[in-house]
């Protein structure tokens, strides 16, 4: 794992700013929820702040839909929130807080209907808003000529489209693995899987992208 | 299953450096026998950096705001989002809290790595310390008006108004200020203290308007020839500090009520002001400069309501030491035409009413808007907001102090009338009930869910839901005779409250009531918030039988 969750500081602020500022707390996750335990709305506060965006990001990446997407981050901070109190601490707090927002959305998902997520016409909202996507294509076009950027906006699109091609249960696993670089126990602890199964899943979906995307690999 | 199959198998968990070693090993052996499998090898390892390469999503700037906003709104409309047993979270269903927790999540943002005791220097933490403050303060006073509220709703008392609040008001929170002014200091105003109780609502307007109502008739009823409203010699001037912004700027509100008086000179300071004459006066309070966007609404004739121009201003840092005083004399920026007001309106006209978010409180993503609003009746008080916006989240808290600065814009006009009514006809008590009773009926139909949503939660029997929900559904057409002002409104319970606490901590304190819209995005418009002050002394409800209510059951 390369992104220890109990390494950032204040989530986005944290990438804004490198370096940690001299004299300054990593706030451990341990603390912020025992001070929200007791009541301390700041405390709270900042772990909405240190994970928002990673849960959002898993989210979006299982439910396309920016809106639904929205919806289902808020719902899992006021469910952790709610049931904060059940927290043990026998796992990571983020993995718990990852497994609320794996199970809500989900949820969300079979309550939808898969067939809504595999449209042909591939993830289109998943670009997320308009800006996103312009500041994406500008950052490209920094980085290669229009020909070689349009070639990685096609790859990321088919990649995209592929990973909601996956079966919920399995892209929920390469996301946790490829995306979020968690490791298989904490993508156990984050799923609820045994070990055996996050295994036996990650390794199904790798090899059903490896299908799907095989002329992207072959070219590569 | 073939050896060959299981090694396969292993070939992902190889790749991520899970396999333990004896497998390891077994896998790098069959790798080194087997191409075909390296291949594989190969390929999967390129699976995973595509899958890697896709950029990750940033959460949208306004969710955190979001979700601390769901979580007030959960805990005022009971929603099991909020914890509701073990009174770890109790704070939750504390309404003044969900400030703080704005703040919170807008300062902590900012400064969690500067929250170390050697940092407290610095200047966000000012904010910091003001939200902690605030937040224990308002925790504290939260949890006395609850019991107040309680012992104000026992069984038998709050049956025949309908009990708990329809529309989403089911919660009432009255906080004492506990902010100093951190960093602001307002020459010549003298900073005071009132008593302040949050209401809200998911329909802001017809909310603001029915509590308008309700203090019309039923409290603060104006005689024809005397004034509503602060008709008392001091003035009442009350500023809403916004603290904290993720760019660590501070934002400032500031609301004004006036005199007659005070009223003709911050007019006459207006003037340049509005006919783009030069410089507004050397005031530290206002300035309408170039380099940032800047609002002027004032309250304009219906029919005219022009467009407002966009001024530049400061930014938001420098609009607080402008407050503070101590630069802004030093700034010699010119000034942008602002919007010509219209001149002062005769009495009886009436004025267009400007909410707060109208003015581009809500709307306006920078710079500082003004927003004058009319309140009273033929009292020309009015009061101005200067509104530094910036991008992210907010929160206020009311900062009341008294007396008036010298120079502020206002305006003036009388506003008394439903504005359902045409403004010929003459506002009356009939008038006044015949329009109550519409604004019941309309949130009644919204409000009797939540409302039974409520009772079934807590166990109570549906009595109070029952009046609302004949309120709702016969959507009855009031009698004109009589005035439905807080009836079946949890409104005159949440004031009458709000009265017993103000008289409770000190009688001569004045009593802001701020409505704040709730829940989640509306048609894409944030939160809102709209205030109502009291003046001193000034009795809200009166304790006395409330009127009859044709809509109870026997």
């Amino acid at each position: 794992v390369t992104d220890q969750p109990s390494n950032i500081v204040a989530g986005r602020a944290a990438d804004e700013h490198a370096e940690t500022p001299k004299g300054a707390i990593a706030f451990e996750d341990a603390a912020l929820v025992q001070r929200t335990r007791k009541g301390d709305m700041q405390a709270f506060a900042l772990l909405v702040a240190k994970y928002q965006d990673r849960i959002f990001n898993l989210i979006l990446r299982m439910c396309p839909r920016r809106a639904e997407a929205e919806e289902l981050a808020q719902d899992t901070f006021l469910r952790a929130m709610e049931r904060i109190g059940q927290f043990r601490g026998n796992s990571k707090f983020y993995t718990w807080l990852f497994r609320i927002a794996a199970n809500l959305t989900i949820s969300h998902l079979r309550r939808a209907g898969r067939v809504r997520f595999q449209s042909l016409s591939g993830p289109r909202e998943l670009e997320g808003s308009q800006a996103d996507a312009l500041t994406s294509r500008m950052a490209e076009r920094r980085q290669a000529g229009p020909p070689a950027a349009a070639m990685r906006d096609e790859t990321r699109r088919r990649v995209e489209r592929a990973l909601l091609e996956l079966d919920e249960e399995f892209r929920l696993v390469v996301i946790l693995r490829d995306m979020e670089n968690m490791d298989y126990g904490e993508i156990s602890q984050a799923t609820g899987l045994p070990s055996g199964t996050v295994k036996s899943r990650l390794h199904r979906a790798r090899e059903a992208l490896r299908e799907k995307l095989a002329d992207l690999i072959d070219t590569k | 299953m073939s050896k060959r199959a299981k090694i396969q198998e292993q070939l992902s968990a190889y790749l991520d450096g899970e396999l333990a070693p004896a497998e390891h090993r077994k896998v790098e052996e069959a790798l080194g026998a087997d191409a075909s499998l390296s291949q594989e090898l190969g390929e999967l390892r390129a699976v995973r950096e595509l899958l890697g390469g896709i950029p990750r999503a940033n959460a949208p700037d306004d969710l955190a705001e979001s979700i601390l906003r769901e979580a007030e709104r959960a805990s005022l409309v009971g929603s099991p989002a909020v914890p509701q047993s073990g009174g770890r979270l109790r704070w939750l269903r504390y309404t003044g809290v969900a400030a703080a927790l704005v703040l919170a999540v807008c300062v902590g943002a900012m400064i969690v790595s500067q929250l170390s005791d050697a940092d407290r220097s610095l200047e966000p933490l000012a904010f910091k310390e003001a939200a902690d403050e605030m937040m224990r303060e308002q925790l504290a006073n939260a949890r006395e008006v609850a019991a107040l509220e309680e012992a104000t709703s026992a069984p038998g008392r709050d049956a025949a108004e309908g009990a708990d609040v329809v529309a989403g008001l089911p919660a009432l929170a009255a906080s004492t200020p506990s902010m100093d002014v951190p960093s602001m200091e307002v020459p010549g105003v003298e900073v005071a203290m009132a008593d302040s109780v949050v209401i809200y609502t998911r329909d802001l307007e017809s909310t603001r308007r029915n509590v308008e109502e309700l203090l019309l008739s039923n409290a603060v009823r104006p005689a024809p020839t005397t004034e509503f409203g602060f008709h008392e010699a001091p003035t009442t001037t009350q500023a809403n500090v916004y603290v904290a912004a993720r760019d660590t700027e501070a934002q400032v509100q500031w609301i004004v009520y006036a005199t007659d008086e005070q009223i003709e000179q911050i007019q006459s300071q207006l003037l340049p002001v509005q006919s783009g004459e030069g410089s507004p006066p050397d005031s530290p309070t206002l300035r309408v400069e170039r380099d940032n966007k800047a609002r002027i609404g004032l309250a304009y004739r219906e029919e005219e309501a022009p467009k407002p121009d966009v001024a530049m201003g400061p930014g938001p840092r420098e609009e607080l030491k402008a407050l503070g005083g101590a630069d802004a004399r030093d700034r010699g920026r010119s000034t942008e035409r602002v919007p010509s007001a219209a001149p002062p309106m005769a009495r009886g006209t009436r004025a267009r009413r400007m909410a707060p978010g109208d003015a581009g409180v809500g709307g306006e993503t920078a710079g500082r808007s003004v927003a004058g609003r009319v309140t009273g009746a033929d009292a020309p008080t009015a009061r101005i907001r200067i509104h530094t916006e910036a991008e992210s989240a907010r929160a206020d808290t009311a900062v009341p102090v008294r007396s008036l600065p010298d120079s502020l814009v206002v305006a003036s006009q009388a506003d008394t009338q439903p504005h359902t009514q045409p403004a010929s006809q003459p506002t009356s008590q009939p008038v006044l009930g015949s329009w109550l009773g519409q604004q019941l009926a309309s949130l009644g139909r919204k409000g009797f869910e939540l409302l039974d949503a409520s009772a079934r939660r807590r166990g109570v029997a549906s009595q109070p839901s029952d009046t609302t929900r004949t309120l709702a559904r016969n959507a009855p057409e009031p009698t004109p005779s009589t005035s439905h002002a807080g009836r079946a409104f949890g409104l005159r319970r949440a004031l009458r409250a709000a009265v017993a606490a103000n008289r409770k901590a000190a009688p001569q304190r004045p009593l802001l009531i701020t409505l704040n819209r709730l829940g989640r995005k509306v048609e894409g418009v944030k939160a809102k918030s709209s205030e109502i002050l009291i003046p001193r002394g000034k009795s809200l409800i009166p304790e006395s039988t409330p009127a009859p209510n044709p809509t109870k059951r026997p």
